[in-house]
C-alpha cells in the first residue's frame, strides 16, 4: 500500500495535488480556520499571562457577590461560585488546553517515533525487546498509571502533560516500525545504502521523511485525545490544578453546581467538543489529501 | 501454528511476570498507607499497627512482600488489606454486572456502527456521508463524562425518567415484564453512553475498508459487468472489512472486564471501574495487583487470540 | 445476501425496539413505592461489625442493627438503651506506712465526712496498711481534699528516707512501672510475681499489650527495678526493659455498674446477656481485631458480670468520657466466640447479628445494604418493612435520585439550599455541625511562632465574606475549639473581627514591614508561605483560594497546594511538614481534647500536628478529663477555649451547618413515649432534635402504610 508511493513522490508533484484536495475539502478548510482562531486566542492570552500585553479582565479576580450568575451582557457566559467570569476563564484556559494537548503529544511522537525508528529499522532482537516493552506498556491500565506518577508527583500542569505524553507513545511507535520495515526495503533505501550512506543520514534522510505523513495525521488526532484525557482527569479531581483554568477543571469545578448553574459546565464542554472536533476533521482532511488510492474513481 | 503459540505463550509469561513486578512495585511506592483507618488516626495503638503489618507481610522487604502476596494470589488466599475478604470472590462479584454493561455496549457499538459505516460508504462523498462523517466525529469529540451528565439531567430531572443503578428502587413491580424492561432500561442508557464513541469509530472503520475496496480494479470490474451495486457493496466491498472486524475480537477480551469510572460513578453502576479506582485511592494491594494481573493476562492474551484470528481469516499470513 | 442484510439492519432495530420498549415501561407506568426507607450516600460501608469498622456509612447501618448499653438522647443527654439504669462509684486507696497511721487517718475522716456531704463518701474501711474510701460520684476533687487532710499525719519514727529525704507525711506514694517485652507480657507478669520475693510491694498490676505490662509498686521502687533486672537477666529470651512511668500518691478507682434489659433478643433469637457485654469488650482489647476503638477501654482495669444482668466496669483511674464509650455496639457472643478473624470477615462483618430494631437483610456490593424490620425488638417493632442504604458514589446524582423521590432525604449542598428552602415539596432541616474548619499554622516555623502574627493573621481573613459566599450562609463564625451548639462551649469568647488595618499594625508591631516587591519582610526574609489542602474537598480549595486573596492585600504571599488525600496526610500533616494546612475537624459530642491540643501529643502521625504547647491548656486539658461533674466540666472546658483561642495556634474559620432535605410529609413518627413502654405512643411529624431530623428514624412510618400498633 505505502510501495507505491516513493515513486508517486518523484512523478506527479504530489504537493501541489495536496494543496488542491486540501483546499477543496469546505469541511476541512472550517476545521482549520477554527484552529488558527483558537491559535490566536491561545497566543494572545498567553502573551497576556506573560505581562506583554494588558488587559482589564483578570481570570483569577474572585468577586464574591458575583457568584453563580447566570449568562448576561456584563458576563457573556456567566460566572462561577466563586465570581470569576466564565468566558475570561475559557479564554484563558484556552492556551493551557491546547498546550497540554500539544505538548503531551510532542512527547508521545518524539518517544514513539525514536522507539519505532530504531525498532524498525535495526529490526531483529532490538525489534523485539522495544515491541515487548510496548506490550507491557500497553499491560497497565493507563488510568491507574496516571493516577500513580500524579500522586507522587503533584498534579501540576507540566506533570499531567507529561504523564499523558508518556502514556500515549506506543500507537506511535508501532506506526512508525511499521513504516520503517516497508521503507527499509524500497529501492531507494536500498540504493542509498548500497552507496555506502551512514544510517543516520538514511534514517533522517531518506527514511523518516517519506514516514513522517501518515505519523503527522496521527499527531494532529493525538492533540484532542488529550485533552479530553486532560478533561477526565479534572473530572476526577486529578488534573490541572486551580487556579491555572483549563477547560477541563472549568468543568470539574462546575459540576458540583450542574443543576443550579448549567452555563459552568456547558460552555466549557462545547469547547472542548468543538475543538476536539476541528482537530479530528483537520487531520481527516489532511489524511484524506495525502491519500493515493482510494480517490481514484 | 502450534510452535508460534507455544512461543507467544511463553513470551507472553515473561511479560505477564515483568508487568506484574512493576506494577507492584509502582502500586506499594505510591505515597499513602494501605491501613483500613486511614492515615490520620492516633488513636490505632503502635502494637495493632504491627499486628496489621504483620497480618499483611507489610513489614517484609519489598521482594518478600512480592513473593508472598503472588503465592497468595495463586493459591486464592490473598486477602483485601481493608475488609479481610478474599480478593477473587470480591472481583467476581462485580462480574455479572460489569459483564452485561460491556457486552451491551458491545452489541451496541457492532449493531450500528456497521450498518452506519456501509451507509456512509454507498454514499460516498454525497451528502449522507457527510453528515455521518460529521456526526461521527462529534461523538467521538464528547468528552464522556459530560455527555453522561447530558443524559442523566435530561432523563432524570426533565423527562422524569428514573435510570440510576441496576433498577428503579423502592418500586413495587406489576409483574416480571415490568421488572425485566425496568432492568434493561437501567443496563441500556448507560450502555448507550458508553457505547456511542465507538459507535462512531466503528463506522468510521467500516466506511474507511469498504472505500478502500470500492477503489479497488475488482470492483469497478464488477460494477462494469453491470452486478447490481448491492451485491457489489455486501459481497465485493464488505468483505475486505471482515478481516479486521474478526481480527478485532481479540482486543475486545480486555474490553469485556474493563469499565469506566466516571461512566460508572455517575450512573451508580456497580461495575469494575469503580472497584480499581476505590482500590487505588483506598491503596489496597492485594486487589490492585490482582486486577493489574487480570487484565494484564487478559491483554496478553487478547493479542494472541488477535494474531491467531488473523491468521485464520488471512490463509496469506503464516505466523512463524 | 439477503441474510446478512438482515443481520446487519435487523439488529439496531431490535436494539432500538428494545430500548423504546424499556422507556415506555419505566416512564409511562411507574411503579409505586414500597414500605421501605431509602437512604443514599457516595461511600460504601466496608465493615459492619462495631468494633471494627471506620467509616460513617458503617456507622449508619450499625446504629440500626446493633444496640449499646447508653446512648444519646434527641437532647444530646446520655440515657439507657439495654442498660435500664447505671450507677457511678469510685474507690480511692491510701497506703500507709503501717496500720496505725491508716487507722488514724480513718478517724480522721469519720470526722469530717459529716460536714463535707459534697464528698459523697459513702464508706471507709481499714485493711493492713491501706484506707479504703467509697464515693458514689468519681473524680479527683474530693480524694485530693482528703489527701491533703492525711498529709498533716507525721511518719511513723524510724522511716527509711527515700531518695535521701524523709518522707514528709505518713502517705506512701505508688510508682508505677512499665515492663516492655518482646512477648507474652501476661505470663511474663505472672511469672515475675511468683517468684518475687518483693511480690507484696505490687499492688496492682495491668497486662497492656502482649508486650507490655505495668506495675504499681509502693515503698522502694528502685528494690523492685533492681529485682526486675535480675529477673530479665535470667531470662534473657525476653528481651524486657522495665522504667518508672508515674509516681501517684493515691489510687482512684472508678466503676460503673450497668443493670441490663433482661427481655432482650438478638436477632437469631437468642437471648441478650452480660456475657455479650463482656465478650465485646474482650474482642476490643483483643490485639489480632486490632479495633480502632481500643484506646477508649485501656483504663478499664476489668469488667465482672455478677450476673446474667448486671456488667460492673472497674478503671484505672478517672476518665469521665469513659461513659461515652458504652454508646458502643454490642457483639453477640454465642455466634463469635471462639471463631478466627478470618471467619468475622467473611460471615459477620457482611451479614451481621445485633439486637436493634433492624435486621441484616442482603447486601449488594457497590449497589445497597437492606435491612428488614425486626419484630422482636424490646422497644416495639418499626412501621417500615425494610430500610435500604443506597451507594450513588456522584453528589449530583444523589441529589437527582432525591429529587425524582428514589432516595429519601439528602444532605443539601451548600449553594442548593437556598432553592430548596422556597421548593413547597421539601421540608428543610438546618443545623450546626459538630465540627468545624480552620488553618492550622505549623508552630514549628518560625514565620509562625509569634503570637501577635498569628492574631494578625485573624485579623486579615475575611471569615463572614468565606461563610456568606462560600457556605452561601450555612455557617456560623467559630470561636474555638468548641463548637457554639455543645453544652460545655463558651459563647463568650469573641471571634476576633476583620480589620486589615489592625492586622497591619500588629505585624508592624512584630517587625513585619512592606518590602520593596510589596510584601512584608522582616530581616530580610519576605512573609511568603505555602498554604497545603487536599483535593476533593470543593470547599477548602476555594477557602484556600480566598484566603489567598485576603493575604495578598496585607502584604503576604501565600502559594496554595493541593494534594491528594492520602499524600496530603502522609507526606505533610503525619511528618509535620507543612507552612499552614486548611483542614477541620469532626468532633462529635466529647470535650475530650487531649489528643489534638495536649504538649505531650506533637509527635510525627499524632494529632497535635501544629505542634501547640501550653502549660496552663496542658493542665485543663488533663483537669477535663478526670471531671464528672457537669458544672466543672464546663468552666475548665470554657477556660480551655479562650486560652487556646487567644493562643491562635489555628485560623479558627467556622462552624458548617449541616441542611437536610426530605419530601414534605413523606414520613412522619409514632413512637412509644417511654423507651421499653409500649403502652403510650406519640404521634408527631418529622421535627428537627438537637440530634438531627433523622433522630427518630427507627419510628418512621409512611402516611401510606399507616402504623400499625402491636401491643
Amino acid at each position: 500500500m505505502t510501495a507505491p508511493r516513493s515513486s508517486a513522490v518523484r512523478v506527479s508533484k504530489p504537493g501541489d495535488r495536496f494543496k488542491r484536495r486540501l483546499f477543496s475539502n469546505r469541511i476541512g478548510m472550517g476545521a482549520f480556520a477554527v484552529l488558527a482562531l483558537l491559535g490566536i486566542v491561545a497566543v494572545l492570552f498567553y502573551a497576556l499571562r506573560l505581562g506583554a500585553v494588558s488587559f482589564p479582565t483578570n481570570p483569577d479576580a474572585t468577586v464574591l457577590a458575583d457568584k453563580l450568575l447566570a449568562p448576561s451582557a456584563a458576563h457573556w457566559l456567566g460566572t462561577d461560585h466563586l465570581g470569576r467570569d466564565v468566558f475570561t476563564r475559557m479564554l484563558h484556559g484556552t492556551y493551557v488546553s491546547l498546550a497540554v494537548g500539544f505538548i503531551a503529544v510532542l512527547v508521545s511522537m518524539t518517544i514513539g517515533i525514536v522507539v519505532g525508528a530504531i525498532a524498525g529499522y535495526t529490526g531483529g532482537w532490538a525489534d523485539n525487546i522495544l515491541m515487548r516493552v510496548v506490550d507491557a506498556i500497553l499491560c497497565f491500565p493507563t488510568f491507574f498509571l496516571i493516577l500513580t506518577v500524579v500522586a507522587v508527583l503533584g498534579p501540576s500542569l507540566i506533570n499531567v502533560i507529561v504523564v499523558i505524553g508518556l502514556v500515549g507513545w506506543t500507537g506511535t511507535a508501532r506506526l512508525v516500525r511499521a513504516e520503517f520495515l516497508t521503507l527499509r526495503e524500497s529501492e531507494y533505501v536500498r540504493a542509498a545504502r548500497t552507496l555506502g550512506q551512514s544510517h543516520v543520514k538514511i534514517i533522517f534522510r531518506h527514511i523518516l521523511p517519506n514516514a513522517m505523513p501518515p505519523v503527522f495525521v496521527a499527531a494532529v488526532l493525538g492533540v484532542p485525545d488529550a485533552i479530553l484525557t486532560e478533561a477526565g482527569l479534572s473530572f476526577l479531581g486529578i488534573g490541572v490544578q486551580p487556579p491555572q483554568a483549563t477547560w477541563g477543571n472549568i468543568i470539574a469545578d462546575g459540576k458540583t453546581y450542574i443543576l443550579d448553574a448549567w452555563w459552568l459546565i456547558l460552555f466549557p464542554g462545547l469547547a472542548i467538543l468543538v475543538t476536539a472536533l476541528a482537530f479530528y476533521l483537520a487531520g481527516e482532511a489532511l489524511r484524506e489529501a495525502g491519500q493515493t488510492k482510494t480517490e481514484r474513481k | 501454528m502450534i510452535a508460534f503459540i507455544i512461543r507467544r505463550l511463553l513470551i507472553s509469561f515473561g511479560l505477564l511476570f515483568v508487568v506484574s513486578l512493576i506494577s507492584f512495585f509502582i502500586i506499594t511506592l505510591t505515597p499513602g498507607s494501605p491501613y483500613p483507618w486511614g492515615d490520620l488516626n492516633p488513636r490505632i495503638s503502635q502494637t495493632t499497627k504491627d499486628a496489621y503489618k504483620k497480618k499483611f507481610h507489610l513489614d517484609e522487604p519489598l521482594h518478600r512482600q512480592y513473593v508472598l502476596i503472588m503465592g497468595d494470589l495463586f493459591t486464592g488466599k490473598l486477602v483485601s488489606n481493608k475488609d479481610e475478604r478474599p480478593v477473587l470472590p470480591k472481583i467476581a462479584e462485580r462480574l455479572p454486572a460489569t459483564l452485561l454493561l460491556n457486552l451491551a455496549s458491545i452489541l451496541l457499538v457492532y449493531g450500528f456502527g456497521i450498518p452506519l459505516g456501509i451507509y456512509a460508504a454507498s454514499k460516498l462523498g454525497r451528502a449522507p456521508d457527510t453528515a455521518i462523517t460529521l456526526a461521527a466525529f462529534t461523538f467521538i469529540a464528547l468528552p464522556g463524562f459530560w455527555l453522561a451528565y447530558l443524559v442523566v439531567i435530561g432523563l432524570v430531572k426533565y423527562a422524569e425518567v428514573p435510570l440510576l443503578g441496576l433498577s428503579t428502587f423502592g418500586a413495587a413491580f406489576s409483574g416480571p415484564v415490568q421488572a425485566v424492561l425496568d432492568r434493561v432500561w437501567h443496563l441500556a442508557v448507560p450502555a448507550v453512553v458508553m457505547a456511542v464513541g465507538g459507535i462512531a469509530v466503528q463506522s468510521r472503520f467500516i466506511r474507511a475498508t469498504m472505500a478502500e475496496s470500492l477503489g479497488e480494479d475488482y470492483i469497478r470490474t464488477a460494477r462494469a459487468k453491470g452486478l447490481p451495486d448491492t451485491l457489489v457493496l455486501y459481497k465485493h466491498a464488505l468483505r475486505n472489512s471482515v478481516r479486521p472486524l474478526v481480527t478485532g475480537i481479540g482486543f475486545l477480551l480486555p474490553a469485556l472486564l474493563g469499565g469506566s469510572v466516571i461512566i460508572e460513578s455517575i450512573f451508580a453502576y456497580p461495575g469494575m471501574g469503580r472497584l480499581g479506582y476505590e482500590a487505588v485511592m483506598e491503596r489496597d494491594y492485594p486487589i490492585l495487583v490482582t486486577l493489574n494481573f487480570v487484565v494484564a493476562a487478559l491483554v496478553l492474551a487478547g493479542n494472541l487470540l488477535a494474531d491467531v484470528l488473523y491468521a485464520a481469516v488471512d490463509p496469506r499470513v503464516r505466523l512463524q | 445476501m439477503g441474510i446478512l442484510r438482515g443481520i446487519i439492519y435487523g439488529l439496531p432495530a431490535l436494539l432500538a425496539l428494545v430500548l423504546a420498549a424499556s422507556f415506555a415501561s419505566v416512564k409511562l407506568t411507574p411503579a409505586p413505592r414500597k414500605n421501605e426507607l431509602i437512604t443514599a450516600g457516595i461511600g460504601e460501608a466496608k465493615i459492619l461489625n462495631p468494633i471494627q469498622s471506620t467509616t460513617g456509612a458503617d456507622g449508619e447501618i450499625q446504629s440500626q442493627v446493633f444496640g449499646s448499653l447508653l446512648r444519646y438522647s434527641e437532647n444530646l443527654e446520655i440515657e439507657g438503651d439495654h442498660a435500664k439504669s447505671w450507677d457511678l462509684a469510685q474507690t480511692t486507696t491510701f497506703y500507709f506506712f503501717s496500720r496505725q497511721e491508716a487507722l488514724a487517718a480513718k478517724n480522721l475522716i469519720d470526722a469530717d465526712a459529716a460536714h463535707h456531704p459534697e464528698w459523697k463518701l459513702a464508706d471507709a474501711a481499714v485493711e493492713e496498711d491501706r484506707l479504703t474510701l467509697r464515693f458514689t460520684m468519681p473524680g479527683t476533687k474530693a480524694p485530693r481534699e482528703i489527701e491533703e487532710i492525711f498529709r498533716k499525719i507525721p511518719p511513723p519514727p524510724g522511716t527509711p528516707a527515700v531518695s535521701g529525704k524523709r518522707p514528709p507525711a505518713a502517705l506512701q506514694p505508688l510508682s508505677v512501672i512499665r515492663v516492655t517485652l518482646k512477648a507474652a507480657a501476661r505470663d511474663a507478669v505472672h511469672h515475675f510475681l511468683k517468684t518475687s520475693a518483693c511480690a507484696a510491694q505490687v499492688r496492682r498490676f495491668w497486662v497492656d499489650s502482649s508486650t507490655a505490662y505495668e506495675l504499681s509498686v509502693t515503698g522502694q521502687s528502685a528494690e523492685i527495678l533492681k529485682e526486675l533486672r535480675l529477673h530479665h537477666e535470667a531470662n534473657a529470651s525476653l528481651g524486657a526493659s522495665a522504667e518508672v512511668i508515674d509516681t501517684l500518691s493515691r489510687l482512684d478507682e472508678p466503676e460503673i455498674t450497668f443493670h441490663l434489659r433482661d427481655d432482650i433478643r438478638w436477632h437469631d433469637g437468642e437471648p441478650f446477656t452480660a456475657r455479650d457485654v463482656e465478650f465485646t469488650f474482650r474482642m476490643i482489647m483483643d490485639e489480632t481485631v486490632a479495633s480502632p476503638r481500643r484506646p477508649d477501654y485501656e483504663l478499664v482495669a476489668k469488667i465482672e458480670t455478677p450476673d446474667a444482668h448486671t456488667v460492673r466496669v472497674m478503671y484505672r483511674r478517672p476518665y469521665s468520657p469513659a461513659l461515652t464509650s458504652w454508646m458502643i455496639g454490642l457483639l453477640p457472643a454465642h455466634v463469635l466466640e471462639g471463631k478466627a478473624s478470618a471467619w468475622w470477615a467473611e460471615h459477620f462483618n457482611r451479614a451481621p447479628v445485633g439486637t436493634g430494631p433492624f435486621r441484616f437483610k442482603e447486601w449488594k456490593t457497590n449497589e445497597h445494604i437492606a435491612l428488614e424490620r425486626n419484630p422482636d425488638y424490646f422497644a416495639g417493632r418499626s412501621h417500615l418493612d425494610t430500610i435500604v442504604v443506597r451507594v450513588i458514589p456522584d453528589p449530583v446524582a444523589i441529589r437527582l435520585a432525591f429529587e425524582t423521590g428514589q432516595v429519601d432525604f439528602w444532605g443539601v449542598s451548600q449553594h442548593a439550599v437556598g432553592t430548596f428552602e422556597k421548593d413547597p415539596r421539601f421540608s428543610i432541616f438546618a443545623s450546626p455541625s459538630p465540627a468545624y474548619e480552620y488553618i492550622g499554622w505549623n508552630l514549628r516555623r518560625p514565620l509562625f511562632q509569634d503570637v501577635k502574627v498569628r492574631r494578625a493573621l485573624a485579623h486579615a481573613v475575611d471569615v463572614d465574606s468565606i461563610i456568606r459566599f462560600v457556605l452561601y450562609g450555612h455557617g456560623e463564625i467559630s470561636n474555638g475549639i468548641f463548637p457554639p451548639q455543645m453544652w460545655f462551649a463558651d459563647a463568650s469568647v469573641r471571634p476576633y473581627e476583620f480589620n486589615p488595618d489592625k492586622a497591619k499594625a500588629l505585624l508592624a508591631e512584630a517587625g513585619w514591614v512592606p518590602g520593596a516587591d510589596g510584601v512584608l519582610s522582616k530581616n530580610g526574609r519576605r512573609f511568603s508561605f505555602d498554604l497545603i489542602t487536599n483535593m476533593a474537598n470543593d470547599v477548602r480549595k476555594d477557602i484556600a483560594t480566598l484566603v489567598q486573596a485576603d493575604l495578598k492585600k496585607i502584604g503576604i504571599d501565600v502559594r496554595v497546594q493541593i494534594y491528594e488525600w492520602t499524600v496530603f496526610i502522609s507526606e505533610h500533616i503525619n511528618t509535620c511538614d507543612f507552612d499552614a494546612a486548611a483542614l477541620g475537624w469532626s468532633l462529635g459530642y466529647d470535650y475530650d481534647q487531649y489528643q489534638i491540643w495536649h504538649s505531650t501529643q506533637t509527635a510525627p502521625g499524632r494529632l497535635n500536628f501544629v505542634g501547640y504547647e501550653n502549660p496552663e491548656a496542658d493542665r485543663l486539658l488533663e483537669d477535663i478529663r478526670t471531671c464528672y461533674d457537669t458544672a466543672e466540666i464546663a468552666g475548665t472546658a470554657g477556660r480551655l477555649q479562650r486560652i487556646i483561642y487567644e493562643d491562635q495556634p489555628y485560623l479558627f474559620l467556622y462552624v458548617p451547618k449541616s441542611v437536610g432535605a426530605m419530601w414534605k410529609d413523606a414520613y412522619r413518627v409514632s413512637r412509644p413515649a417511654a423507651t421499653g413502654d409500649r403502652r403510650e405512643w406519640i404521634d408527631e411529624p418529622v421535627r428537627m432534635t438537637k440530634a438531627g431530623f433523622r433522630y427518630y428514624q427507627d419510628w418512621f412510618y409512611r402516611p401510606q402504610y399507616p402504623p400499625v400498633l402491636a401491643p
